[in-house]
């Protein structure tokens, strides 16, 4: 009984990513009408070549995303790397405190933030720039890269890196070359999951990049210009998304592995 | 003397000290200042004067109040939503068989999928005009109905849809953090329960519920704030209506009127009290329950 349950389960995962296929690569006359079929009987090209020809749509904003999402990790765990390195040797309490504090900032309403964040990336200088939307993105990575890395901290074995000081070598240094490279793997899934996000985000991107978007709003613009008409637009959203899934679902595979209950829960240990 | 030691205690942890720095002074910068700067801006009024007069504004010419009661609504029905089949799916995928790796991955696929393309997948779905979509065809198809439902109106339909729109996306990773919680509950304690003669649902009830409470806890907050703030999916999926705080703020911020700054904040105010309500509720039951926070 539990495994037809857990085959319907994936059933229902797995459909509409099915619908995002058969669409992209349906033909118009079968797809855009009412009632479609569930089981396609053409297969097509057709909106592959809408979205051929607007590649140049598509190009920017995927150059835009990638700059985008390699600042935000790289930000947010040039920040958080140092930091969660000292919490971790915090006692509970003030450990907590600072957990509690990243808590507080995350809890606050995204839209919230950007109101004053756009203003504060104006007067930076940096509206329309893939800086001032990694800053702005950064300010809801930050909490959660930290949060990580704390836990990942806590699980590296302090002896080592006590012993080595011990032996001469320099905080810095037993930092550097021991707790450093014991956490890497730690580290690795709290970057990936700070490009992830970045690489998700909608509401600053739409708010900061009007000009150069990155791809959710294009994905998005495509969308609301489509609902109604004939297939265009919604072909070419649908091809977009195709393409902005696959790496994603391809990492996720990867990350889950590395996403284990220890450093999800190290740093309240 | 306590000069001294505070200068010793400095000198001493120094690399510590510094290591705070960066993250202290962008966090500073980029959630501290703006949250100071949409607080004051929330009760700014377009006399420059402080006072409530933005409240009263967007309560007034804005339904506010429908788009608080829609947040409230999506919040517990999602939340309970993907919270059950969650639990449900931690629950089978908890036990050891033959292709649970291959099923564990694949249900992981939606976390990988970005929120705006989702909310394509279940357009797909959900769209009844003019070509009526996917839902539509299946429930034809079975002979349910003969010309289909709408899934966007009235608007407790259409947070019905957004609710399971959402909980597709999300359910993986309270999955993910109930599944760490399963593996992180000894056998040995369901072995001497097996050997006292307790039952499937006695284990669950005093076994695996009691030790799975700090990670319900974990990840009920996480997604919980999330879903508060919701706002790209019910945009692609349901529009401006059924409305919600976040998208409500969004669109009066985007309108890039002289003073929709303010009023915007204003609405954003109303939500961070919304998610205060929240947390205080929560903390209140939690410590009546006799769990820890």
């Amino acid at each position: 009984m539990w495994y037809t349950l857990l085959i319907i389960i994936t059933i229902i995962v797995l459909f509409p990513v099915y619908l995002l296929f058969i669409v992209g690569f349906g033909a118009t006359h079968e797809v855009f009408r009412n009632y479609p079929p569930i089981l396609p009987s053409v297969f097509s090209l057709q909106n592959w070549n809408v979205a051929a020809q607007n590649i140049n749509t598509i190009i920017a904003p995927l150059t835009m995303s990638t700059e985008t999402a390699f600042l935000v990790a790289f930000i947010s765990l040039g920040v958080s790397i140092p930091a969660a390195y000292t919490i971790s040797k915090l006692p509970t309490a003030p450990r907590y405190g600072f957990i509690l504090f990243l808590f507080v900032t995350q809890m606050l309403p995204e839209i919230q933030l950007a109101i004053p964040i756009s203003a504060l990336v104006i007067r930076l200088g940096l509206y329309q720039t893939a800086l001032g939307l990694a800053l702005a993105q950064s300010s809801i990575a930050i909490p959660m890269v930290a949060y990580i890395l704390v836990g990942t901290f806590r699980t590296v074995p302090s002896n080592l890196s006590q012993s080595a000081t011990i032996d001469g070598a320099s905080k810095l240094q037993a930092f550097y070359f021991m707790d450093l490279r014991l956490a890497l793997s730690g580290i690795a899934v709290a970057f990936i999951l700070a490009w992830l996000f970045s690489w998700d985000e909608f509401v600053f991107a739409q708010i900061l990049l009007s000009q150069n978007p990155t791809i959710p709003p294009v994905i998005y613009k495509y969308l609301s210009r489509g609902v109604g008409t004939a297939s265009g637009p919604i072909g070419v959203a649908d091809i977009f998304s195709i393409i902005l899934i696959i790496p994603v679902i391809l990492v996720t595979f990867f990350l889950q592995k590395y996403l284990r209950s220890d450093v999800l829960a190290g740093a309240l240990k | 003397m306590a000069e001294g030691a505070a200068i010793r205690f400095f000198k001493r942890n120094l690399m510590e000290i510094i290591f705070l720095i960066p993250l202290l002074a962008l966090v500073g910068t980029i959630t501290l200042y703006p949250i100071a700067r949409s607080i004051y801006l929330a009760f700014l009024q377009s006399n420059n004067q402080i006072g409530l007069g933005n409240f009263q504004y967007v309560f007034h010419y804005q339904d506010v109040t429908t788009a608080l009661i829609n947040t409230a609504f999506i919040v517990a029905l999602a939340l309970t939503m993907q919270f059950l089949i969650s639990l449900l799916t931690a629950l089978l995928l908890n036990r050891s068989f033959f292709g649970r790796s291959f099923f564990r991955t694949v249900i992981m696929i939606p976390f990988g999928v970005a929120t705006v393309v989702s909310g394509i997948m279940f357009t797909f779905l959900f769209t009844p005009s003019p070509q009526s979509w996917y839902l539509n065809s299946i429930i034809v198809k079975l002979g349910i109905s003969n010309t289909g439902i709408n899934w966007i109106r009235p608007s407790w339909v259409a947070i019905l849809s957004l609710a399971i729109a959402d909980s597709w996306k999300n359910f993986p990773l309270i999955m993910l953090i109930l599944l760490g919680g399963l593996a992180s509950i000894p056998a040995s304690q369901y072995e001497s329960a097996a050997i006292d003669g307790a039952n499937f649902l006695q284990q669950f009830r005093h076994i695996t519920m009691p030790n799975l409470y700090p990670f319900i806890m974990m990840a009920v907050t996480i997604r919980a704030i999330q879903e508060f703030n919701i706002l790209a999916l019910a945009l692609v999926l349901v529009g401006s209506y059924p409305t919600f705080l976040g998208p409500l703020a969004y669109t009066t911020f985007t309108n890039y009127g002289i003073h929709d700054a303010n009023y915007a904040s204003a609405i954003a105010m109303v939500l961070l009290g919304l998610i205060s309500l929240f947390i205080l509720v929560y903390i209140a039951i939690s410590r009546r329950l006799g769990m820890e926070v």
